[in-house]
């Protein structure tokens, strides 16, 4: 439980000090993919957007297995399904937040926190009723589907135009702003599931040989 | 660490102790006022019908339950601190077959044993050394590539016996090992298991199969929610603690007893 909340901490740290930094980093990337493409005279790597859409692109096939092969022998197939749709609430938080007291938070970083609780949720709930995941996954499901539609409809004045392109996007209209945070998420992912590697096999393989084995076992689920 | 380690207090205590253990998953107690100590290099056989709390009773030694009232040690540590974890080897009854296809090595299976030695760092040559010996030990170093699914039920068992021994397991806990195991590889899984205690390691072991627990166990603990007899296997076969643990549906037969 607790890997999740580091991890989130993480990333709004490393998010928050070196953002230049990482920005003029994809920048880089932006010129270098620009200078292959010129080279090469691929036309299509002549635009922005496609280099970050490619870095996004590259980095998500990476990232998705790392975590999904653990996910998927443990049987929390349906989490990504179920994260993404509370992540639906988050940005409807964001959005409700924004509107109400005219700041400027980001509507993704309010949908990773709540994407993080959400995950905590559906791992607290199935702990405290020794229910199948499956069982919490669908409450949380349903309950931050319909927060978000709540939130959102509580929002008059154009708010629902937007929402779409928060809960489907689109990879071709990714801004340097949201590279760098993958970019962040990437390193973060990569780090923390490279060091407990060992600890998330013998969790996942099997759980009570592993609280055994002295594993922290609550600290690696989900 | 090779060879006898010098005898320290550690070493003197029991490995295992439980004083007045109470535990239930609800208000009736599964277990009730359990007293037990095991020894170093002892062979224990937990017997008892089915539903009378044996594997409730190991769960509560190796800290995966909060007993009620009553304490529960190992190692000289509270069982619930899960300290010094990597000195007890644990194998369970084989849950994994129908649950879980995970595509992973025999040999994997068995490194892991070295996990919590290697707690956040690198697996090293000497951990994939000690995987190496604890396969040879069981007997199955000819399967190490093969995947875990692949292996009979009997393979499988000591697939997790070489995982315990290569994390240098000073206790194994096994319950119900021989579940879904064919008759023959009971015998040879027996025989390991003689063979590790004669070498000095210390064995826990709840097992449905009475006769082979009074052959080979040291040390035979009767259990019906509380201790209905504890002590030698012969002087167990003699008493009466299984017909009153049991009730009366266990006829004695020529060559073993048969419930």
């Amino acid at each position: 439980m607790t890997l999740l909340l580091s991890l989130l901490t993480a990333s709004i740290l490393l998010l928050s000090a070196p953002y230049d930094l990482l920005a003029r980093l994809v920048g880089l990337w932006s010129d270098g993919l620009g200078w292959v493409g010129e080279q090469l005279g691929i036309a299509m790597l002549d635009y922005v957007f496609m280099h970050h859409a490619f870095l996004v692109g590259a980095l998500i096939a990476v990232m998705a297995p790392l975590i999904g092969t653990f996910l998927v022998h443990r049987q929390l197939a349906l989490i990504g399904d179920a994260l993404a749709h509370t992540a639906f609430a988050g940005v409807a938080v964001g959005l409700f937040v924004n509107s109400l007291l005219g700041t400027g938070i980001s509507p993704y970083v309010t949908a990773i926190v709540v994407a993080v609780i959400a995950a905590l949720a559906i791992e607290l709930i199935s702990e405290t009723t020794d229910a199948y995941n499956d069982v919490s996954m669908a409450i949380v499901l349903s309950t931050g589907f319909a927060l978000g539609a709540v939130l959102i409809s509580l929002n008059t004045g154009g708010l629902a135009v937007g929402i779409n392109q928060y809960l489907f996007g689109n990879l071709s209209t990714v801004s340097r702003e949201n590279a760098v945070l993958l970019v962040v998420l990437f390193a973060v992912v990569a780090l923390v599931v490279t060091v407990t590697y060992k600890q998330l096999l013998y969790v996942t393989f099997d759980e009570t040989a592993a609280r055994v084995a002295g594993v922290n076992v609550p600290w690696y689920n989900p | 660490m090779s060879g006898e380690p010098e005898p320290t207090d550690t070493d003197r205590s029991p490995l295992v102790e439980a004083r007045d253990l109470t535990f239930g998953y609800a208000a009736v107690p599964v277990v009730e006022d359990v007293n037990l100590r095991v020894e170093r290099g002892e062979y224990v056989g937990i017997v008892g019908p089915n539903g009378s709390g044996k594997s409730t009773l190991l769960r509560l030694l190796l800290g995966l339950h909060e007993p009620d009232s009553g304490t529960a040690e190992l190692l000289g540590h509270p069982a619930r601190a899960f300290a010094e974890r990597e000195r007890v080897g644990y194998v369970a009854q084989d849950v994994t077959e129908d649950e879980k296809r995970m595509p992973i090595t025999v040999s994997e299976v068995v490194l892991m044993g070295r996990f919590p030695h290697a707690g956040f760092g690198r697996v090293t040559e000497d951990d994939r050394k000690r995987t190496r010996e604890a396969l040879r030990t069981v007997g199955i170093e000819h399967l190490a590539d093969r995947k875990i699914t692949a292996l009979s039920g009997g393979q499988r068992q000591r697939t997790y016996i070489a995982r315990a021994l290569a994390g240098e397991a000073e206790l194994l806990v096994l319950d119900e090992p021989t579940v879904g195991v064919d008759a023959e590889s009971v015998d040879a899984f027996f025989e390991l298991l003689d063979g590790l205690v004669a070498d000095g390691m210390t064995v826990l072991l709840v097992e449905h199969d009475i006769g082979a627990v009074i052959e080979h166990a040291s040390r035979v603990i009767c259990l019906n929610r509380e201790v209905y007899f504890d002590g030698d296997p012969v002087a167990f076969a003699e008493s009466d603690a299984l017909d009153r643990a049991y009730g009366t549906n266990v006829r004695r037969e020529e060559g073993g007893i048969v419930t």
